[in-house]
């Protein structure tokens, strides 16, 4: 299954066209807080349904049919997966928030709508005419390697198929502030560039859309495979790192470039640091979450930058590790909570 | 509250409920119909027009008849909420 297709917004500039191609000016933020730059989206989705739309909603329907419109073979695609932690979170606490404070009576039928996660792929689904198989992921921070293993499944039964996939994720009052409250976030500001060098606890959060044309029949980049991993145990994780990469005929020394989902907080190293200096020291070290910020949807944008990167993009900024090698085989390893371990394997 | 304050306060609640987004009171008559003009309503703003009068004049609108009588355009709902002396 290959990446033939792909279309972000994110906190940086990549909504532009021909992104691939183009030096973006990348956006450094001191407030904690990556929120994502939103193109219009009028000429996307419809006035009356963009006005009812939470942003969750209007970022992952508006990069859906972007992606399409770029892209039409994807319009009729046989299949639209879409996945997300929270989906559309503040239209859903303001909806809980009116079933309090008008006892059950009185509620809005647009927040509830908008609110459920399945509401994206619907949408995606009814502005195309689209009646095939619609899946919505919501697994926390595993929805998207879940719903690349879905698309993977999907295509070894139907190897013709075109599939669009998606993950989103917003910043709502509602989460951040939760997050905040356990310690996620960074007490001190700092600037988001140099989130990977801090030297404190938390990180910081960002939000955004990606979505991927995937088929099997084209040029792209190749999806070897993606796991999963609910622990906090470091010996279990370098078990499960080595597995996978064993289970797919892979020495270390042949993943040329790792993408890391260091997160800058300084108690959440030691797996990142395994990959990088004991299992993989020989390869290029790529970062993502300085230009993304952190969100359990944050590796997709990661999975998003090692296939441009793979086609030859010009890196946002120097990597973290320089090998010099060439980027071709790229080994993405994230964790969020400290004990969601995501694996994707590509290759060029 | 006069009914020309009512319908200037109807405009802005209806622009806020219904996020109508670049909509300004001034942008509509008070008789440009809601349903079937340039303001494009649907019958998803229907129920929120119906919350509205609920929720900020304490008015319920239980038979969809009485309904349709009422949420034609600004001077309808004023009307209406006057008659129920709701201000």
């Amino acid at each position: 299954m290959k990446v033939v297709a792909s279309y972000i917004v994110s906190p940086q500039e990549t909504h532009i066209d021909d992104v691939e191609n183009k030096e973006i000016e990348l956006r450094n933020c001191s407030t904690n807080s990556l929120e994502v730059i939103e193109p219009s989206w009028r000429d996307y989705i419809p006035m009356n349904q963009l006005r009812r739309m939470g942003k969750a909603v209007r970022i992952g329907t508006g990069a859906g049919l972007k992606l399409i419109k770029k892209h039409p073979k994807f319009e009729n695609s046989d299949a639209i997966i879409l996945t997300t932690s929270n989906g559309g979170l503040e239209d859903c606490i303001k909806f809980l928030k009116q079933i309090v404070f008008f006892g059950e009576g009185a509620l809005t039928p647009t927040n509830f709508v908008q609110s459920t996660p399945n509401a994206i792929a619907g949408n995606i689904a009814m502005a195309t005419s689209n009646q095939a198989y619609n899946m919505t992921h919501v697994n926390g921070s595993f929805s998207f390697a879940d719903g690349l293993r879905d698309a993977g499944f999907f295509i070894n039964d139907q190897p013709e198929a075109k599939i669009l996939l998606g993950s989103v994720e917003e910043i709502s009052d509602y989460n951040y502030r939760i997050n905040e409250l356990r310690g996620d976030y960074k007490t001190e500001k700092i600037n988001s560039l140099d989130l990977i060098s801090s030297n404190t606890k938390g990180t910081i959060c960002g939000e955004g859309a990606a979505f991927f044309g995937l088929s099997n029949n084209e040029d792209g980049i190749e999806i070897i495979d993606a796991a999963t991993l609910l622990s906090a145990e470091p010996n279990q994780i370098k078990k499960f790192i080595n597995g996978f990469l064993s289970e797919n005929k892979i020495e270390p020394k042949e993943i040329d470039t790792l993408m890391l989902g260091y997160n800058g907080d300084v108690s959440n190293r030691e797996m990142y640091d395994y990959a990088k200096d004991a299992l993989i020291p020989e390869s290029n070290v790529f970062t993502f979450k300085e230009l993304f910020g952190e969100h359990p949807s944050v590796i997709s944008m990661g999975f998003w930058y090692a296939t441009m990167l793979q086609k030859g993009m010009s890196p946002y900024r120097e990597p973290l590790r320089d090998a010099n090698k060439k980027i071709d085989t790229v080994l993405i390893f994230n964790q969020y909570n400290r004990n969601e371990n995501s694996l994707v394997l590509i290759k060029k | 509250m006069t009914k020309e304050e009512l319908k200037i306060q109807l405009k802005e609640q209806i622009i806020s409920y219904l996020n109508l987004m670049d909509v300004t009171p001034e942008d509509f008559a008070d008789d440009t119909e809601f349903f079937g003009s340039e303001l494009g309503l649907d019958s998803i703003d229907s129920l929120e027009l119906v919350v509205l009068l609920e929720r900020e004049y304490s008015i319920k609108i239980e038979n969809p008849a009485e309904g349709r009588k009422v949420l034609v355009d600004i001077n309808h709902m004023a009307d209406y909420i006057l008659e129920k002396g709701k201000v």
